[in-house]
């Protein structure tokens, strides 16, 4: 059976990774859904202000991921001849659909959480 | 746009470490990073290419990610050049010995071959042959033959009271032992060896040592007093031939033939090793009074010699 514990002390970064993983990818969803588009470095930018911390080499086989799950469709825009492109990340309709079930599902945890959490006081 | 050779050298590692994703697709998140890390820098002039690529983390890592996002198993780490050059090394240094133990076994193989009509027996693919109808021994390219010009070392030495045990050690060669009829041990050796002074006699307490090894290639006959108690004889190739002894034995010998002649007088426990070869059919007395008669034979052959 899976373990967290390490020697004798729990390692709460193994569980806040478990937990993380299906989170941040709602959160990404959810930002892009905002917006209608991102490139891979502002979504970083706009999550580290919300302090969550997500490393470049996770997020971008993340989005990978997710556009080849169709999730995400992606577009390269060149804004000026002497720039770079840069990719640019939007929902697609499934994705949408997926964002809206997720959504429900997770407000549906969190409201089973907070129940727990209020009987237990 | 000219790119940095950090960055360039970073994405080949990342493109090398994709595995099997599709080279488009491989294209397709090459082109990502490096826009990433260009953006990153043009932002922020502080930053270098460096830093940005170490944020980003080791390129087989990210590598490993895009792999596992997609339910593919990572690449394993490429070995250092020297874990090759250790590996390749060790594989090299493994063959050479496989090869050189299989060129061995083709040209000592068979390991032995006892022609019982003809009493020849035929070591290491022909490197012994101990040839009884002709009287010839061969150990190599040398034949232990002996010719006029062959210098004949005649020796004999008489034993103290003490002295109950003989040790005798030879090369290559053919020994007979017999038994004596006064107290000297006396041999009759022929040999082609320049060494042929060199016959080395030490005593111990109760030990007289006999060393005939300096002269390759000897053909002896030497007398044993009856009253010893114990002769051990040790030699490298050849045949060695003991006739009614009348003490406790100790024989070691590499390749050859060592014939036994018991005494119909005398009782033997037998105790023989031989690794490859044969032995003859010897019947083993538990009389205390047997003389204990103990033969460690690599390759080779043990006879029953009968007397006629």
């Amino acid at each position: 059976m899976y373990s967290l514990l390490v020697g004798n002390v729990y390692n709460i970064d193994n569980w806040k990774t478990q937990i993380k993983k299906g989170y941040l990818e709602l959160c990404i969803l959810t930002l892009i859904a905002t917006r209608g588009k991102f490139y891979g470095l502002e979504i970083i930018d706009e999550l580290r202000q919300l302090n969550l911390d997500i490393k470049e080499g996770t997020l971008y086989p993340l989005l990978n991921r997710m556009t080849k799950d169709e999730l995400l469709k992606a577009n390269w825009v060149t804004e000026n001849t002497s720039g770079h492109p840069r990719k640019f990340y939007a929902l697609s309709s499934a994705g949408k659909a997926v964002v809206k079930n997720m959504d429900e599902e997770f407000e549906d945890m969190n409201s089973l959480y907070k129940k727990i959490k209020k009987g237990n006081k | 746009m000219t790119t940095q050779p950090e960055l360039e050298n970073y994405l080949v590692r990342l493109e090398r470490s994709l595995g099997s994703i599709a080279i488009s697709e491989k294209a397709e998140i090459i082109t990502e990073i490096k826009s990433h890390v260009l953006e990153a820098v043009e932002r922020d002039s502080t930053q270098s290419i460096q830093n940005v690529l170490r944020s980003l983390g080791e390129p087989e890592q990210v590598a490993s990610k895009y792999l596992l996002e997609r339910g593919l198993r990572p690449q394993k780490p490429s070995k250092s050049p020297i874990v090759k050059w250790l590996i390749i090394g060790f594989l090299g240094t493994v063959g050479m010995c496989l090869l050189t133990f299989g060129v061995l076994i083709w040209k000592f193989t068979p390991l032995i071959q006892v022609n019982e009509e003809k009493g020849r027996v035929v070591l290491l693919g022909g490197l012994i042959d101990i040839n009884e109808e002709k009287g010839s021994i061969k150990v190599g390219e040398t034949y232990v033959e002996h010719n006029k010009s062959s210098r004949q070392v005649r020796g004999k030495t008489g034993l103290g009271k003490n002295i109950d045990q003989i040790n005798i050690k030879f090369s290559n060669g053919k020994i007979k032992f017999s038994n004596s009829l006064n107290e000297e041990i006396r041999w009759d050796c022929r040999t082609d060896s320049d060494n042929y002074n060199d016959v080395n006699i030490d005593f111990e307490d109760k030990l007289v040592k006999i060393d005939f090894e300096k002269m390759a290639g000897i053909k002896c006959d030497i007398e044993i007093p009856k009253r010893i108690n114990k002769l051990t004889a040790n030699g490298l190739n050849g045949k060695i031939d003991f006739e009614q002894p009348n003490y406790d034995l100790l024989v070691k010998m590499a390749n050859g033939k060592i014939g036994f002649q018991p005494d119909n007088n005398t009782n033997y426990k037998y105790e023989f090793k031989v690794l490859n070869g044969k032995i003859d059919d010897f019947t083993s007395s538990e009389s205390p009074d047997s003389k204990l008669i103990i033969i460690e034979l690599t390759n080779g052959k043990i006879e029953k010699i009968v007397r006629r």
